[in-house]
């Protein structure tokens, strides 16, 4: 199994606990912020999809599906890729409403789809190779970029389902 | 990059993620419930991650856990058969102090690495007995991406806590 191998199958991992932290989660609870000051469902969701869109496509050098397939209109939000949560205010979390589980788990499932066509191209040398971001000392390498996607949005779509438990009631998935 | 330096950058990444989370937090942090009773504390998430890891590592390698072989069993006062927690008694777990929390999952973290670390191509499609008695046989790579996954999710539920304890944006 190689290392292109290990992170389709830990973004599989991530994408299925989506699906099964929102599938039928009524809008109103994936929008709501469990606590004061904290991340809402549909906000930590979009957030994890945003980086991992963001990341894969700037490895395939190619614009982001948020901007080249409409996802950030169906979001209601600007035509920016800029734009992926990092450092959002809480009103800006606030602000991140969706209209259905539909429409997170729509973005997720088209972005798991692009890195996993980009994935399977990926060979163990070129997990080597150097992306030029000066800013970084040394160069990220291609599997490094990875790595910090897996380590990120496991780590939130972990989040998505504390904040379920927070919202819909602990122990939710033992039912 | 290798198969096995990528599991072991994820899960040193991710362990480092877990430090920022716990540091200069206090031991009433570790059992507080900020989401609410019935909630997974912070001290019960982390010493889970680390008896998944223990416990996976352990059987890859076909060796003692560390739990008990480091006889952590009696430093956390719960020896012999381990209680399931569930929603209603979570808050019963006692994770003792920092020292003995963190020590536990630096230990753990330590020999894991070293298990991974010597994991050729060939053992990653060698089958391993389940930790969980009943569940099937699976190969070690499987096991790895459970370890990820588990252990990672519960990091980035640390680092939420966090969030409640010390405001939003604490990162």
């Amino acid at each position: 199994m190689d290392g292109a191998a290990v992170i389709a199958d830990a973004l599989g991992r991530i994408n299925r606990v989506l699906h099964r932290a929102m599938d039928g989660v009524p809008a109103e609870t994936l929008n709501k912020q469990p606590a004061p000051g904290s991340n809402s469902m549909a906000w930590l969701a979009w957030h994890l999809c945003r980086v991992q869109d963001h990341h894969i496509s700037d490895l395939l050098e190619v614009p982001q599906l948020w901007v080249s397939d409409g996802w950030h209109e169906k979001f209601g939000m600007a035509k920016d890729e800029s734009e992926t949560g990092t450092g959002h205010t809480l009103e800006q979390v606030a602000a991140l409403e969706v209209d259905s589980a539909g429409l997170s788990l729509g973005y997720a499932d088209a972005v798991f789809e692009r890195a996993k066509q980009y994935l399977a191209t990926v060979t163990p040398e070129g997990l080597d190779a150097e992306i030029n971001e000066p800013q970084y000392t040394p160069l990220p390498t291609i599997g490094v970029r990875l790595v910090s996607v897996i380590s990120d949005n496991t780590q939130h779509a972990g989040q998505v389902m504390y904040a379920r438990g927070m919202v819909q009631g602990f122990g939710w998935m033992n039912v | 990059m290798s198969t096995i330096e990528l599991y072991a950058d994820t899960i040193r990444r991710s362990d480092a993620d877990l430090h920022r989370a716990l540091d200069d937090l206090s031991t009433e942090d570790l059992r507080n419930q900020p989401a609410g009773e019935g909630s997974n504390p912070i001290g019960w998430l982390v010493w889970h991650l680390t008896r998944t890891r223990d416990t996976i590592s352990a059987s890859i390698a076909g060796e003692t856990s560390i739990w008990e072989s480091g006889g952590w069993g009696a430093r956390f006062g719960l020896e012999g058969e381990l209680p399931r927690f569930a929603p209603a008694d979570v808050h019963l777990f006692d994770p003792k102090d920092f020292a003995t929390l963190v020590g536990y999952f630096d230990a753990v973290a330590e020999k894991s690495l070293k298990i991974v670390e010597g994991l050729t191509d060939a053992d990653m499609t060698r089958m391993v007995e389940p930790t969980i008695p009943g569940r099937p046989a699976q190969p070690v790579k499987n096991r790895l991406a459970i370890i990820l996954n588990d252990n990672i999710q519960h990091i980035g539920q640390v680092s939420y806590l966090r969030g409640l304890i010390r405001g939003h944006g604490w990162y």
